[in-house]
Order: C-alpha cells, then sequence, then structure tokens
C-alpha cells in the first residue's frame, strides 16, 4: 500500500534523525590509536592469546608434577631423617663443614664422655629433643659407624671447604657439633641419659619442623586451564583462571585462603537449562541451544588442610566461590515465529553472585626455598544459576600456584637441637 | 575538532545498524579512523557547502564500516535489552513524547534481522537505490527489494501492535 508506505517511511526518516541517543562518550584517543601505518592483516596464529596461555599452563603443570613426581624422596625412618636433616643442614649448597672426620669423632667422643656424668656442659649449647639422655658411661661406643653413615664425603681425609663457604661463628658451629652428637646418638639407638637443663620441658620432635602455631600470612599466584559444562552436555574450548592468592595459616596444617581471579568460561548447552529472566528474550522467541562464553572475577574462600606436618605434602581444600560477571557472550540456535535462526548476545553488565559454586580440591605442595609450588586438580560444583539464563556450570581444571610459606620459615629458625 | 563535532551524527547513523551501543561506538570511532586516513580524498567543494559535503561524506563512510562490520559477523542476528543508559534524556515535555516514540520506532527497526534491517535503513533513511544496496550487501536487487517489503510488513505490523497497546493503556 503505497500511501502508507509513504507515510511509514517519513515517520522513519524523521526518527532516525531526531532519536534521543546519547552521543557523549567522544573519545579521541580511541581513533587516535588507530590512525598509524596501515598494515597488511597477519594471519591469525593457531596459538594465540588465550590458547597459548591455556596450553602453557598445562604443559607447565604436566612437567612440573612430572619433576615432583619423579624427585619425590622415598619415604624414610624418623632417624633417617634427622640424619639427612643434618647432612642438608651441615652441607648446604655444596658447602663441607670445616670439621674432618677425626675431628668430628674427637668432638662427639668427647661430649659423650662429658656426659657420663650429670649437668655436662654440652647442656648449655642447646636444648635436646624430648626423650634423650646421656648415653650410659659404660655402653660402648658406635660412634665411628654412625659418623661413617653421616660423613660428608669432603670431610673424608682433608677437611677442605667444599663450594664456596658461608661464615659460622663460634656459636653455629658448637650448634652443630651438638646437632651432630644428638643425631649420632638417635642413630645408635642406644639408651640416651638426659642432657638438657630443661628435662621435663617437652620440645616439639624433629619431624615437626614446621610447626607454625602463631598466623602466617602468605600471598602467591594462580593459573591454568578449566573445562566447563552444563548437565554432563559436552564440553567445548577450555577456558582458564588466573590471579593472586591470599592465606593464612591457622594452625599446622589448616589455613584459611582467598582471592581475586579472573576466570573465563566456555560452555554449551540445550535450551531445556537456559532460563532466562522475563524480558532478556525477545517474545516469541525459543532457545533450542546455545555456546557461550563469560568472564568473571571470581573470590574464592577455601580452606586447605595439609595431610602432613611436612613442607612436601598432599593438601585437601573446600570452600565456595563468588563471582562477579563482567561479560557474557552466547550464540543461540533458536526458533521464533515458527522458523529456526541463529541469534548472538552480548551483555556487559556487571551483575554479582555470591557463593555460586562449592570448590573441591586435592593437591600437592611442593617447598622450593622460600617458596611453595602447588599443583591441584579441582572442581567447582554449581550452587546456583549464573549469567542472563541462570545456567549451572561444573568447571574441572588444573591450578598451579606458587606461594610463599609467610612466617613459618622464622619460626623454623628457632628450633634448636 | 572535526571528531567531537560530527561524533553524535556519526553515531546515531551507525548505531541504526548495530545492534549493541557499545560496538555501534567502536564501529563509530573505526569509521572516524578511515574518514582521517583518507582525509586527503575528499573534496569539499564551494565554502557554503562544505559542511554537507562533509557530513555525506562522512555518513557513507559510517554506512560502509557499519556494513562491513554486519558482513564479518555474518549478518547473525543480536538480541539482548537495551539498557536506559543509551538514551538521552530529553527536559522538553512537549517534546520528550515525540522523542519517545522516536526511540520505539529505532528499537523496531533495530529488531529487524540484520539483512532487512541494513535494506531498510538504506533504502528508506539513507537513499540508496535497489542496484546500489546490491552492490554494497552483495546480493541481487530482486532480494534487496524482497529484503525491503519483508521489512516494511514486519515493521507495520509491530506499529500496529505497539499502537494497540498504547490505545489500551489509554
Amino acid at each position: 500500500m503505497p500511501g502508507i508506505d509513504d507515510y511509514m517511511d517519513e515517520l522513519f526518516q524523521k526518527a532516525a534523525s531526531d532519536y534521543p541517543l546519547k552521543t557523549s562518550g567522544a573519545n579521541w584517543s580511541k581513533v587516535s590509536g588507530k590512525l598509524k601505518p596501515v598494515t597488511k592483516a597477519r594471519k591469525k596464529p593457531v596459538f594465540s592469546g588465550y590458547r597459548l596461555l591455556a596450553a602453557a599452563s598445562v604443559a607447565g603443570a604436566v612437567v612440573l608434577f612430572g619433576l615432583l613426581w619423579y624427585n619425590q624422596p622415598a619415604p624414610v625412618s624418623e632417624q633417617e631423617e634427622l640424619a639427612s636433616s643434618f647432612k642438608r643442614d651441615s652441607s648446604a649448597d655444596k658447602r663441607a663443614p670445616e670439621l674432618a672426620k677425626t675431628d668430628l669423632n674427637k668432638k662427639i667422643e668427647g661430649g659423650m664422655d662429658a656426659a657420663k656424668t650429670p649437668n655436662h656442659d654440652a647442656g648449655k649449647h642447646g636444648n635436646y629433643p624430648a626423650g634423650l639422655k646421656a648415653p650410659a658411661p659404660a655402653q660402648k661406643p658406635v660412634v665411628s659407624l654412625a659418623a661413617a653413615t653421616i660423613r660428608h664425603p669432603s670431610q673424608k681425609h682433608s677437611g677442605q671447604e667444599a663450594g664456596p663457604q658461608k661464615k659460622q661463628n663460634n656459636t653455629s658451629e658448637s650448634d652443630s657439633v651438638h646437632h651432630e652428637a644428638v643425631v649420632l646418638i638417635a642413630a645408635s639407638g642406644r639408651k640416651r641419659g638426659d642432657l638438657a637443663e630443661k628435662e621435663n620441658t617437652k620440645e616439639p620432635a624433629p619431624s615437626q619442623t614446621f610447626a607454625g602455631h602463631s598466623p602466617a600470612v602468605y600471598y602467591g599466584f594462580a593459573i591454568g586451564p578449566q573445562l566447563s559444562q552444563v548437565k554432563q552436555q559436552g564440553v567445548t574450548k577450555p577456558g582458564f583462571s588466573a590471579g593472586l592468592v591470599l592465606g593464612v595459616n591457622m594452625k599446622k596444617r589448616v589455613a584459611i585462603e582467598t582471592g581475586l581471579h579472573f576466570s573465563q568460561k566456555s560452555y554449551l548447552s540445550g535450551g531445556e537449562y537456559f532460563y532466562p529472566k522475563p524480558g532478556a528474550m525477545p517474545d516469541g522467541m525459543h532457545v533450542l541451544s546455545l555456546d557461550g562464553t563469560s568472564s568473571y572475577l571470581e573470590i574464592p574462600l577455601n580452606i586447605k588442610y595439609n595431610l602432613s606436618g611436612k613442607p612436601n605434602t598432599l593438601y585437601l581444600t573446600s570452600g565456595l566461590s563468588s563471582y562477579l560477571m563482567i561479560r557474557e557472550r552466547n550464540n543461540y540456535k533458536a526458533e521464533m515465529n515458527g522458523t529456526q535462526t541463529q541469534m548472538r548476545s552480548s551483555y556487559r553488565e556487571m551483575n554479582p553472585y555470591t557463593a555460586a559454586d562449592l570448590n573441591i580440591g586435592v593437591g600437592y605442595q611442593h617447598s622450593v626455598g622460600k617458596s611453595s609450588i602447588r599443583v591441584e586438580p579441582f572442581v567447582q560444583i554449581p550452587l546456583r544459576g549464573t549469567g542472563v539464563g541462570s545456567l549451572k556450570v561444573l568447571n574441572t581444571g588444573l591450578q598451579v600456584i606458587i606461594n610463599t610459606k609467610g612466617q613459618q620459615r622464622q619460626e623454623r629458625k628457632k628450633d634448636n637441637y | 575538532m572535526l571528531y567531537e563535532r560530527f561524533y553524535g551524527y556519526a553515531l546515531k547513523t551507525v548505531f541504526r545498524y548495530i545492534y549493541q551501543y557499545e560496538h555501534a561506538v567502536d564501529v563509530t570511532n573505526d569509521g572516524f579512523a578511515k574518514f582521517f586516513r583518507h582525509f586527503e580524498k575528499f573534496k569539499p567543494g564551494p565554502p557554503a557547502d562544505t559542511e554537507k559535503i562533509l557530513m555525506a561524506y562522512l555518513k557513507k563512510i559510517m554506512i560502509n564500516t557499519a556494513i562491513d562490520e554486519l558482513r564479518k559477523r555474518q549478518m547473525i542476528p543480536e538480541i539482548g535489552a537495551m539498557p536506559d543508559s543509551i538514551w538521552d534524556v530529553v527536559d522538553d515535555r512537549q517534546d520528550a513524547e515525540q522523542h519517545m516514540r522516536y526511540k520505539e520506532l529505532i528499537l523496531l527497526i533495530k529488531r529487524l534481522a540484520p539483512q532487512y534491517r541494513s535494506v531498510f535503513n538504506l533504502y528508506v533513511i539513507d537513499g540508496y537505490n535497489h542496484n546500489e544496496i546490491a552492490g554494497m550487501l552483495s546480493i541481487s536487487a530482486g532480494t534487496s527489494k524482497s529484503c525491503l517489503s519483508r521489512a516494511r510488513a514486519l515493521l507495520q505490523d509491530s506499529i500496529r501492535k505497539s499502537e494497540k497497546a498504547r490505545v489500551c493503556r489509554v
């Protein structure tokens, strides 16, 4: 009908020139940045951006886990551990202690002889672990055998220093002598006399090296890939999570962790699990399926429990994650007015989702100097739906976390033998 | 500055083609980058007509940039609510109702499928003929005519429904 068409055309032409759109967002810097010499468009590499990051995270985690598993020491008895810890302390960084084998034996024998009488001076040099007593004078010493088992190769004949040396003052040398004495006494397995001044004082056992009873704060960085799915409908391209970790060691084995992560999840779903809010979809539109990607800021709150008190240990984590959605992009296959069509949507509203996921993880942490490296497979079980369609997205992934040890290191230094 | 002076005009042109507001802003800035990059091709003409010629030249660049963007996205329809923050507030009460009406009409255009939306905008509002539209969209003139016809039918239907709804509210 030409009449109506002309009327409509005129109506829309007026609307196009006078409609009230906000046009105050002019930003010249966005244009000036694009006014660079035009270069030929480069082909997008196969591994670019997020793909490279995800691939590197997976590869790094696999290599790291493999190295950690390969280098994991065999379980040892407490006595052997004492001996090896003495070896590490005295020969750290390939340094050899100054004491030669003969000097070592002389000193130990001297200490053991003196231990025949009570209130020996040796007790002044340090505290002995609970239960250790001076050897009985009549018992045959096995110092030479024990010394042979723990002797450092460089001490053998010349007593040469091996490698760069750290200055040892007299106090630390005498401490190391008494440490050696305790190790040998423990290795001999003989009944020990009480050499400690505070014989009734309960000292922490040697294996409790990292006993941290006061809260210790630590921080670090976490990164890793993840796969997301809705109601076991399959997975699409991997997402990732990266961010900061902040933790507090509450007890020896328990810590509380939180952080701030940037997460990206990709998922696909049938329309039956997509519950849009009223007004989010056009009238008459029925979603058949969708695939989408969402970007979040994630704030986890987890409890971490170490399965042992050692620095290298397995651990469990559990807690809740809250999200602030930054962006959601969905591609829909939909039915509208009897015809199937594809549609796309992008949402940039910042929507919060409190306690949206339950986190469960099992990991392994390995001490490296002043830090720890952790590898942690995890699963995030959705407690509530997120996004425009309230999708319940299940995430599984792998995190690699590098964090400091907090104040634990200082407490370890206070332990004396 | 040319950019600030004609930014609103360019954005309103692009927003008729591109569904999302933020995306329309990006496309507008892309269009300005093209405009300044090839500014040597612009011929101002007589001083009295310079502004008109400049606006026509800028509009052409913006439309081509928007069409290129839609074709890059394979003309896949987009959906999603329009936040109220993208609309200007009109103080004058007399014009407010008129502007609201215009806003609804533009939203009706935006809800069309991208191909229908493009053809309708190019033919009805921007004054291109079907042969030019066919060249820009890589379709035949016949397809352009049928898209226009379909777009008009859908818009008429939507206008009738909204008029009915308005009458019922009153």
